[in-house]
């Protein structure tokens, strides 16, 4: 099968992944749908405040442990 | 060309178990800096409304609130039909596939999807839940932590979709 995408050329253990332009379209539902229009995201806090936010849930253990975290 | 300055901006969506490992005081050091790092990187971090579902389970009125507190910093990708469809449309390329469908859960084929749609990657600790050939690794961070005297490593993926295929076996659906 081909494993190319347009999308993403990195490989496992090349460096760093960069932001690449989403784009392209896919049939959902029977409909040609363009990639990026769908789903329709809220705004977002700064970086800093995630980041801040992050780790004031991490101080007060705000989210729950993973079931499994011996891995 | 415009003014030659046009920016590429592409989002993490953060599998609810990224989150769930924030909560380890032996790990979140490096997850923060590696956090750091995809911003950096001009990343934007992102999860799906299923994960509100998912870490608010079984939290206490306090918890709550802080949670939602810091959840409301992440762009939030919204569940809708379209994406309830494509979620039940890639599992049933992992039936195709025969990827065992109990294997991966509802929330983690919403996020997948979520993916597909908006051309995000997802940031995991469990690749199982995204399996190939459908997502690809684009980048792997391995953290190695200490716990009760003992050296774990908890690997991270970075996973894109593979929209080539995807497409393909969408039109090849039976």
């Amino acid at each position: 099968m081909d494993k190319n995408t347009n999308q993403q050329d990195q490989k496992p253990g090349q460096g760093q992944a960069q932001p690449q332009p989403s784009q392209g379209t896919i049939i959902i539902a029977g409909e040609q749908i363009d990639i990026n229009s769908q789903a329709v995201p809220s705004s977002p806090g700064t970086p800093s405040e995630v980041i801040g936010g992050l780790k004031e849930a991490s101080e007060k253990g705000i989210f729950p442990q993973p079931p499994n975290s011996d891995e | 060309m415009s003014n030659g300055t046009k920016k590429t901006f592409q989002d993490i969506i953060f599998d609810t178990c990224i989150l769930n490992y924030n909560g380890n005081p032996q790990i979140f050091p490096q997850l923060n800096t590696y956090y750091l790092d995809l911003l950096k990187r001009q990343f934007i971090l992102a999860i799906s409304e299923i994960t509100i579902f998912e870490l608010l389970q079984d939290a206490t009125i306090k918890k709550e609130r802080e949670a939602i507190n810091i959840l409301s910093f992440f762009k939030t990708y919204q569940i809708n039909s379209k994406l309830l469809i494509a979620a039940a449309q890639l599992s049933t390329l992992y039936k195709e596939e025969r990827i065992p469908n109990q294997q991966i859960s509802t929330s983690d084929k919403i996020i997948g999807a979520t993916a597909i749609l908006t051309g995000s990657l997802i940031l995991t600790a469990d690749v199982n839940d995204f399996p190939r050939p459908f997502f690809q690794e684009a980048e792997e961070k391995l953290l190695v932590y200490k716990d009760k005297n003992r050296t774990k490593m908890l690997a991270l993926q970075l996973l894109g979709p593979n929209q080539t295929v995807i497409t393909e076996r969408f039109s090849q659906r039976p």
